[in-house]
């Protein structure tokens, strides 16, 4: 775990520096280290979206409770709004239960310690059934996904499931 | 997705507000036998009663709870995980409980 340790002591001097003292710095600094190549403190500087000319940052490190908070922009878009962000893609960091093998997908529940969230991954290819087979219960991962909304639940696509040292 | 069980991060200071509800509460080993006794991040003991798995752990534990432990290896910045824990249970609390 020592990695975790590390990026979460960078993570908590940023905080402390408190450069921008809003909650964004707060959400990186809890979610594992968010010092992923997207920006971390995405949401405060204006980081450039290639395709769009609209601010979206690109990847946001959550936790269940604040998805849990998120309110959805419009029906059609089925954006998802935190603190009056768009948000499509996050991350999070969480020990995974009730993990299900199923022919098209694994579907697992996240627990970060804030609330748990139901997950699915879909199998497309060998890589994705590799990368699946490699997490089991118990164990903390990291979720990079998307957020959606079926039948009322907020739920999480992801594209990258992997164990935490 | 479900929230209504949340788990604090704790020290052994803010163990004690949350007497009664789950926390989870990364700890030093010091000795195991029926009873694990632990150090925490803040300089502080622990007792937990459970059992710890039976598989060899490590220097560092965390506890879910009291029933699930996860190894966390044998370095750790301490210091680190109890500014974590002081902030999760104050300034940021909204984020997480």
């Amino acid at each position: 775990m020592t990695n975790t340790s590390n990026s979460l002591s960078f993570s908590l001097s940023r905080v402390s520096k408190m450069f921008s003292g809003s909650q964004f710095d707060a959400t990186t600094a809890f979610s594992g280290g968010g010092f992923t190549s997207s920006q971390p403190s995405t949401l405060n500087d204006s980081s450039p979206a290639p395709s769009n000319s609209r601010e979206t940052p690109g990847l946001v490190p959550v936790t269940v409770k604040q998805i849990s908070e998120a309110s959805q922009s419009g029906d059609e878009k089925s954006n998802f709004v935190i603190n009056g962000v768009d948000l499509n893609n996050v991350t999070l960091v969480g020990m995974m239960f009730e993990k299900v093998e199923r022919n098209t997908d694994v579907s697992f529940v996240l627990d970060d310690g804030t609330g748990r969230i139901k997950c699915r991954r879909w199998i497309n290819e060998a890589f994705d059934t590799k990368e699946m087979e490699a997490v089991m219960n118990d164990m903390y991962v990291r979720v990079y996904g998307h957020l959606k909304s079926f039948q009322g639940v907020k739920q999480l696509v992801a594209f990258s499931v992997r164990h935490v040292h | 997705m479900d929230i209504s069980n949340p788990a604090a991060l704790v020290n052994a200071e803010l163990l004690h507000f949350y007497v009664g509800s789950r926390v989870r509460v990364v700890m030093q080993v010091v000795r195991s036998d029926g009873v694990v006794i632990g150090k925490s991040t803040d300089e502080k003991q622990l007792v937990v009663k459970g059992s710890p798995p039976p598989a060899p752990h490590t220097t560092y534990v965390e506890v879910y709870g009291a029933e699930i432990w996860t190894n966390f290896g044998d370095a750790i910045d301490m210091d680190s995980y109890n500014k974590l824990c002081q902030l999760a249970n104050g300034e940021f609390k909204h984020l997480f409980l």
